[in-house]
């Protein structure tokens, strides 16, 4: 044979074998509730996880190899969410982002203790996984520093008979929530010498004849002030129909509840509802805004706490990606600074993350951010 | 470079065979593969845009109903006006529910469940604030939403007329199923998005449950830029190749996209392909095989006639009987055979003449051996002579010159009986003879001597035997007179002979005498020896040398002949 031919033979060929040798991509699972009634959190979460894992793909990925985010939907199912977790481990991802709620995070956490694969949750906040050195780490902190802001709120406004709409689709948030409101509103209560009744109306949103039996409870205990442990929607057409019945007094909500769906289906229902958060949608930063508009023209919504956290656990996994892989990841996510999208935020020893809270008010159908800025 | 002539034959029967095939087939690949490519595109693409005709004639009748029936100036407070409604719009089908709000975006009526909605204020969502501001009656879309009471994906249309605002909620769950019945045994695809990218419609019902949006797609950027058309792609759920159509539907902002992986796209395209190298691979198959056995009669006389070409090297002569079926190889088969016959025939002859020749040989052979020992004979009986001749001789001086002569004569002798006893006529083996000749010496000599003849065997022609012989006997004659020790009455002598690298014989006469007198010169003493000896030298076109080295020592030195070589030599 001809050497130049040969020599363009064998050039071709291993042109051709070092063109194939594309690293291959780094997979990362994402699991949260996409379908059903309470999705808006979870489809939030995972746009929110889509966008950053896109914009870091588009800059070259991690170490010269692409993100490749694969999505499982939970269904609000923690029998369905542990199915879909063995799924994701036996595709081999090096860590998975989710759940979104707590009820689930309950289900997944022993899996991700035995399988040894991290999950990175960007808005689980019961406390009862605080304090744990597990394979589980949050970007939200426990609803018990939720609770006590809005123990403090209701304090503030001098309630006498505080209700409680206690979610009994998601317990591990609303049983936990409900139990430190209480003790720190009794608490302040007796600091000043009084006593507070905190009742709790149960409500299932898979039983039609839930809300009626609600509204029920209302008409009879008559309370002066609501703090709804319902989701976003929920809370919305709960919110109308206690408006409905001619009843005013003010609302409290949780940061499960504080989205966009929550303000177009509440109207002026939900006008004055008052949030005690770890984010604020009018924050200034740089960084929010330019999401902010990402967001919009990606999926022609606001962005918003979901799809905030969603982002930031993205940030926060890549970060350790970017120094180690497997088993060491999450020694290299814990006791460090992080810079999220609304400010830094530290995530300690054992995974729970320390941010400061908001005050959040709705009016004039936008969520404000209060001057005053809750412990 | 060499070729094998069946390999070229294979070769240009398959080029004769492939080339207009492989151009036939290209044609006919390259046009039919047009023609369906561009089938399949345009089926695609007319598929995508009679849905969306059909998706936005049904959004637009569903608007046209909400809008003509709300145009009845009826009161909410009417039974018979909402009745109306409900028939119209609700038991219709068409909308699943129906919201009538004031100014203010508050719910007035709300079919069903009004008991429930009546109050729900509604006024912070975008689209009824959209609405609001419409001084017109055209409708305005939202975006698909997930309906909570159906879990279907749904569009509110809402038209602003008579004071209020009419929001009718369409049930898209028959998109979905439209896309099912259009998917054709799951090889072709109906996908819509609204115009975030967000999945409404989707064979894949988790897709549209789960708002899967493909809004940082390529593809929907694409989409979204050009409207219409296609574009081939590589999937995001299994990284298939795709071929995806894509058509804009106005009024909502939906885009239809008609996918079907690349694979069943153009299946045709590949059978006809893969029908074409079928037919080529069989075509040079079966020239291959025409090729094989053509070739093969022909080589086969090729064969024939090499092997016997290889067999008249070897001296074996036959005639072909086989045929050939081609005419040109059965004249090369004619040909070969005459040639072998002619040249067996003249190598006949040859073996003949060769044998005759031998004959003449032999006898010529044997007559010069006849001639050797007839002169050896003669010299045997002329030196018999010498010596009575010697023996009536007084004078012991004469005696001597006498047995000189005979000796010479002898030494001339053994020449010739050492010619006819060995196996050749022209030379003899110049060691054997040397030694007989120093035996001859010694038998006729009083004085006892030791000798040793030693070094090379070589043979030496008749031509430069006997001048060699006649020098040979001079120098030993010498040594054997002048080097004996009279008291010890001891003598020895060694002969040592050698043929050097450039063939030159060098024989080396040593004695154990007293070597030459001081001042030696034969020329002076006039001795009769050494001038032979010279003489005989110059006619070898030798040299003789002398000196004293432990005894008198002489060296003939003259170049070697070969048998036919005469050159240079006296034959006379």
């Amino acid at each position: 044979m001809n050497p130049v031919v040969r020599y363009c033979l064998v050039c071709i060929t291993l042109g051709a074998i070092f063109l194939g040798c594309t690293p291959p991509p780094i997979k990362v699972g994402f699991i949260g509730g996409l379908s059903g009634f309470n999705s808006d959190l979870g489809i939030s979460g995972r746009n929110g996880v889509t966008l950053a894992i896109d914009t870091i793909n588009k800059k070259g990925g991690i170490k010269g190899r692409k993100l490749e985010l694969l999505v499982r939907d939970d269904r609000q199912d923690p029998e369905v969410a542990r199915e879909v977790f063995r799924e994701l481990v036996n595709e081999r991802v090096v860590a998975v982002i989710g759940p979104m709620t707590s009820s689930i995070a309950q289900a997944l956490i022993p899996l991700a203790n035995e399988t040894g694969i991290l999950l990175i949750s960007p808005t689980v906040s019961s406390p009862d996984f605080s304090g744990l050195d597990d394979n589980f780490i949050r970007l939200t902190t426990p609803n018990t520093n939720e609770a006590l802001g809005l123990a403090q709120e209701s304090f503030n406004q001098r309630v006498v008979k505080p209700c409680v709409i206690d979610d009994l689709s998601n317990q591990a948030f609303s049983k936990t929530l409900l139990r430190t409101y209480t003790a720190e509103l009794r608490r302040l209560y007796e600091a000043d010498g009084k006593e507070i009744p905190v009742v709790a109306l149960p409500y299932d949103p898979d039983d039609s004849e839930s809300i009626q039996t609600l509204l029920t409870g209302i008409e009879r205990y008559q309370p002066d002030l609501l703090l709804f442990t319902t989701n976003s929607l929920d809370t919305a057409v709960l919110a109308q129909r206690i408006r409905q019945k001619g009843y005013a007094m003010p609302y409290l909500g949780t940061g499960w509840s504080m989205s966009q769906t929550l303000i177009e289906n509440g109207g002026h229902a939900v006008e004055g509802m008052v949030f005690t958060v770890p984010f604020n949608p009018d924050s200034e930063a740089r960084s929010w805004r330019d999401f902010m508009e990402l967001y919009q023209r990606s999926f022609g919504k606001d962005a918003n706490f979901g799809s905030s956290q969603g982002w930031n656990a993205v940030l926060v996994l890549t970060e350790a990606l970017a120094k180690v892989s497997g088993s060491k990841l999450k020694d290299a996510i814990v006791n460090k600074q992080y810079e999220g999208l609304q400010g830094s935020f530290y995530i300690d020893p054992f995974g729970d993350p320390v941010i400061p809270f908001q005050r959040l008010v709705i009016k004039k159908g936008r969520l404000i951010a209060d001057n005053q800025t809750q412990p | 470079m060499q070729r094998s002539i069946r390999h070229t034959l294979i070769v240009l029967i398959s080029l004769t065979v492939l080339l207009p095939i492989l151009v036939m087939f290209s044609g006919v690949f390259i046009s039919i593969e047009r023609g369906i490519n561009r089938t399949v595109i345009e089926r695609n693409e007319l598929m995508a845009k009679s849905i969306a005709l059909s998706i936005e004639q049904q959004i637009r009748d569903a608007s046209t109903l909400l809008i003509h029936t709300t145009s009845y100036s009826g009161s909410i407070d009417s039974s018979e006006f909402i009745a109306f409604l409900e028939s119209s719009l609700i038991k219709s089908g068409i909308f699943e529910s129906l919201f009538i709000m004031n100014e203010d975006g508050i719910v007035r009526y709300s079919i069903p469940n009004n008991e429930i909605f009546t109050g729900f204020d509604f006024s912070q969502q975008a689209i009824i604030q959209q609405v609001l501001k419409r001084s017109t009656t055209d409708p305005v879309y939202s975006a698909v939403f997930i309906s909570t009471l159906t879990k279907n994906p749904t569009l509110m249309v809402a038209v602003h007329q008579s004071g209020k605002v009419f929001a009718g909620y369409v049930n898209l769950a028959w998109l979905s199923r439209l896309s099912d019945s259009l998917s054709n045994a799951r090889l072709t695809y109906l996908s819509i998005v609204d115009r975030y990218g967000t999945t409404i419609a989707n064979t894949n019902r988790a897709y549209v449950e789960e708002q899967y949006s493909i809004a940082n797609t390529d593809l929907f950027l694409w989409a979204q830029k050009e409207k219409q058309g296609t574009k081939l792609h590589t999937s995001n759920s299994n990284d298939n190749d795709m071929l995806s159509s894509v058509r804009f539907v106005p009024g909502p902002d939906w885009y239809i996209f008609i996918s079907e992986p690349t694979s069943s796209a153009f299946k045709a395209t590949r059978d006809v392909f893969i029908i074409g190298l079928l037919v080529t691979t069989i075509s040079l198959i079966v020239a291959a095989m025409v090729g094989y056995v053509v070739g093969r009669d022909m080589l086969q006389s090729i064969t024939v006639l090499t092997e016997e070409t290889r067999q008249v090297q070897a001296g074996v002569y036959r005639s072909i009987a086989s045929r050939s079926p081609y005419i040109e190889l059965n004249r090369l088969i004619d040909t070969f055979n005459a040639m072998s016959e002619e040249v067996r025939s003249r190598e006949q002859q040859y073996e003949e003449a060769n044998h005759k020749l031998q004959d003449a040989l032999k006898q010529k052979d044997i007559l010069l051996r006849e001639v050797h020992h007839r002169v050896k004979n003669n010299m045997q009986i002329v030196s018999s002579l010498l010596a009575l001749q010697s023996d009536e001789l007084s004078c012991e001086e004469d005696k001597e010159y006498f047995e000189h002569s005979k000796l010479r004569i002898q030494s001339m002798a053994i020449v010739h009986e050492k010619i006819y006893q060995t196996d050749g006529v022209e030379s003899l083996p110049l060691k054997a003879y040397i030694q007989d000749l120093v035996e001859l010496l010694q038998s006729n000599n009083q004085n006892y001597f030791q000798y040793t003849v030693s070094g090379d065997e070589l043979s030496i022609t008749l031509n430069q035997a006997i001048p060699c012989a006649l020098t040979v006997f001079e120098a030993c004659t010498n040594a054997i007179k002048y080097g004996l020790n009279i008291e010890k009455k001891y003598l020895e002598l060694s002969i040592n002979i050698a043929l050097r690298e450039d063939n030159q014989v060098c024989i080396h006469i040593k004695d154990s005498g007293p070597g030459f007198p001081d001042g030696f010169n034969p020329a002076e003493i006039n001795s009769l020896g050494f001038t032979l000896m010279k003489g005989l030298m110059e006619q070898l076109k030798g040299t003789i040398s002398w000196y004293t080295n432990n005894g008198a020592v002489v060296e003939l030195n003259f170049p070697l002949h070969s048998n036919n070589s005469f050159s240079g030599l006296d034959k006379s």
